[in-house]
């Protein structure tokens, strides 16, 4: 009975160094679990499969360096996909961290060959929240008059024609905070389709608006991330971890069921007790 | 006076962005974008104020000689560095090496510190005590078998379940709880337009 | 109009007029309103950190008030007074940590106001509310710290909250001091309602301002919002049933203008 009981109150640093080695040692030795792809991600792969060449995306890196675990696989992925196709990308973050996060992605594109101010633009990090989004979306070159490299963005081929945000073909946002009905707010009157690449919490808020139509795709945390590497065939960070995603999980339930054992037992003892 | 002025900018700035969010006034549209330009640039600038308080305190707390007080030195110190390589070029290699090296992983490692709090918490907290309890827990265990590769392995029909969890009754849920909060925010919205609620002003009057 | 507003604006007219109404109405007939546990155990909170002689923290999230979450920083600032009357009446510390700039200087004024109003403008000082970042981790890491070396009482935490609110709210428990919630963010809820003592659901955060000044206008605006919600309901319903004999009524392509 007393083990019973001492199942119960663990020493949360026994917990914490139980998670790490458990954590760990998938990752040095994968486990090689197999990924299936859910509903969500085929939905988000599907409206993304159907841009052609040489349409438009904005994207907005709406996400600091912390999020980059969860959120980040999505949306280099995405960006693949994107760039294998030919769309062009418009990046924009209204996050400071964004700008620098979005960035590092043009670049390691640029290395590969594709093309600054055709194939893609950064328009840096623009202060102030929905208000900016709002000032951007209806007027982006007075919103953004320079872009992220300091030149004027009309003076790119890229920008020409894009003076809102209605006349891009999809408008995609990546986040760790974000509520999405942000973005469908401030660009209802084009009724544009709208992505949503989001932390793993965040998946069951963004439910209703996937639903209602209001959004054309939502990926939900590293294991749409994951999902989305092997529906691209670019395998990569995102299932890497999804061995490790697996353990953790396991463990927590173990942990709750340790815990309610230990309730139980408690509950049972202090009855027979008369207390 | 010092509060009326305020509050009628308020109420007048509120009423015109929300006409020139419905209707197609030419006239209030240009106004509208001016004002949220000006938001953005007052965004920015707030920015820069928050970094002057941040350092006015620190700068404090080391002239005090307060316990602790070598942490405020390397605060201004790494603030320094920061707003000056940054300032230089966004591209400058010590600016994104402290980006790369020391914000990322940094930020990463907190975030990842909170996967050990929710175990030591779901540990200490998740007690089937009540009826509502134990549905609260069934529906978190099989959404956590269900996110996870692992699940699949134990029984084919986690995920399915998950999916079906996240669709109807969380679906029904959020939406429900999200109509309030926005019924909320609106009756918010509506007692700042009508100088009823002055919190923005630092208090009642 | 706008397109795809129409039927947004239409709604946006019949809430402000069922507020409206509610507030007149309120003057001369007080609306009955539930206790929010939560809000009345601020009182509780105060006192227990007056006994223990140790300080309460306050933050009011990672809420900008440029953005939509603008209504939750309010609401929180108005518990922040309210917070900071009790603590200056009691003589107790007060301890504030921002994150955002924009939120500082009204924080500032928020309790410098509410310890005038005590009568205690002597018992303020400038170090009660400190701006710690607006960077996500390093406002929590900042806050956890707090929490930790002033061996805080009480910790509230109203506003908009990210994936730190696990971080406090943990940290509060460990401590052992009793702590409140209340956020709007859906998905911070799961984690203040497992970790902390008294948790604020979404709206009762916003009423928090009414709540706690038992104003009749803002009470009587909480009643419009109700009956708001009853509409809501209303449609919700209308909608299920007809949707269900007919996937596509014409009436959806009303409501989608």
């Amino acid at each position: 009975m007393d083990t019973i009981l001492k199942l119960g109150r663990i020493d949360r640093r026994v917990l914490y160094i139980l998670m790490v080695v458990l954590l760990l040692w998938p990752l040095i030795k994968p486990l090689g679990l197999p990924v299936s792809v859910s509903s969500w991600t085929r939905q988000a792969y599907g409206k993304i499969d159907g841009l052609k060449a040489g349409d438009r995306v904005i994207i907005d890196f709406n996400y600091p360096a912390a999020g980059m675990a969860d959120v980040h696989p999505q949306t280099a992925a995405i960006f693949n996909h994107l760039m294998k196709k030919n769309v062009r990308v418009v990046a924009i973050a209204f996050v400071d961290q964004g700008a620098t996060i979005a960035d590092n992605l043009i670049r390691s594109w640029e290395a590969q060959g594709k093309k600054y101010g055709e194939d893609f633009i950064h328009l840096g990090y623009l202060a102030g929240g929905e208000t900016a989004m709002a000032a951007f979306v209806r007027d982006i070159p007075k919103a953004v008059p320079t872009d992220y490299r300091g030149k004027p963005v009309s003076s790119w081929p890229i920008m020409e024609g894009l003076k809102t945000a209605g006349d891009a073909q999809m408008l995609m946002y990546f986040t760790t905070s974000l509520l999405p009905e942000t973005w469908i707010r401030q660009t209802s009157q084009w009724k544009m389709p709208i992505i949503g690449g989001v932390i793993t919490v965040m998946g069951p808020q963004g439910e209703p608006f996937l639903q209602s139509g209001q959004l054309a795709g939502l990926l939900v945390g590293m294991r749409c991330g994951a999902e989305y590497e092997i529906m691209s065939k670019a395998p990569g960070p995102a299932v890497a971890a999804m061995d490790a995603q697996s353990i953790g999980h396991l463990l927590i339930i173990v942990f709750i069921i340790f815990g309610n054992i230990a309730y139980f037992a408690e509950r049972q003892g202090r009855k027979r007790s008369g207390l | 006076m010092r509060r009326e002025v305020p509050v009628f900018l308020a109420g007048a700035v509120g009423v015109l962005m929300i006409i020139e969010y419905f209707f197609n006034v030419p006239l209030m549209r240009s106004w509208s974008t001016e004002i949220q330009n000006w938001a953005v640039i007052i965004s920015a600038f707030a920015l820069g104020l928050g970094a002057v308080g941040l350092a006015r305190n620190h700068v404090a707390r080391i002239s005090q000689k307060k316990p602790d007080s070598i942490n405020s030195v390397l605060l201004i110190v790494t603030l320094v560095v920061t707003i000056v390589s940054g300032i230089a070029s966004r591209t400058n290699p010590t600016f994104l090496f402290i980006f790369n090296n020391v914000i990322t992983p940094l930020g990463s490692a907190f975030y990842a510190m909170v996967a050990f709090f929710v175990a030591s918490s779901a540990y200490r907290a998740f007690r089937a005590r009540s009826l509502e309890a134990v549905m609260f827990l069934v529906a978190g265990t099989i959404v956590m078998l269900g996110r996870a590769p692992v699940g699949e392995i134990i029984w084919k029909q986690f995920p399915v379940i998950t999916e079906w969890i996240m669709k109807y009754p969380n679906l029904a849920g959020m939406r429900g709880f999200q109509i309030g909060v926005a019924v909320g925010v609106i009756g918010v919205g509506l007692r700042v337009l009508l100088g009823i609620d002055r919190s923005y002003l630092g208090g009642e009057a | 109009m706008v397109t795809g507003r129409v039927t947004s604006f239409v709604i946006l007219v019949v809430i402000f007029a069922a507020i409206i109404y509610n507030m007149q109405r309120a003057k001369t007939r007080l609306p009955q309103m539930r206790r929010i546990a939560g809000l009345d155990a601020i009182e509780e909170a105060v006192g227990r950190a007056t006994e223990m002689g140790r300080p309460v923290f306050f933050t009011p999230g990672m809420g900008d008030i440029t953005t939509s979450t603008a209504s939750e920083t309010f609401a929180a600032l108005e518990m922040m007074s309210y917070t900071a009357q009790l603590t200056a009446r009691n003589d107790t510390g007060l301890i504030v940590g921002v994150a955002i700039a924009n939120v500082y200087p009204l924080s500032e004024q928020v309790v410098e106001q509410a310890y005038l109003q005590a009568g205690r403008p002597d018992a303020y000082h400038d170090d009660m509310v400190r701006f710690l970042s607006p960077t996500q981790f390093a406002y929590a890491s900042a806050c956890m710290g707090i929490i930790e070396r002033e061996k805080v009482a009480s910790t509230i935490m109203a506003g908009r909250f990210l994936a730190e609110a696990m971080l406090l709210a943990e940290v509060s428990s460990q401590v052992g001091a009793i702590s409140i919630a209340g956020t709007g963010s859906e998905y911070q809820l799961p984690f203040f309602i497992a970790a902390c003592d008294y948790t604020l659901l979404g709206e009762e955060l916003l009423a928090a301002g009414a709540y706690l000044a038992r104003d009749p206008v803002r009470l009587g605006s909480l009643a419009g919002q109700d009956w708001s919600k009853l509409l809501a309901l209303v449609m919700v319903l209308i909608g299920a049933i007809m949707v269900t004999f007919n996937p596509k009524p014409p009436l959806l392509d009303l409501l989608k203008k």
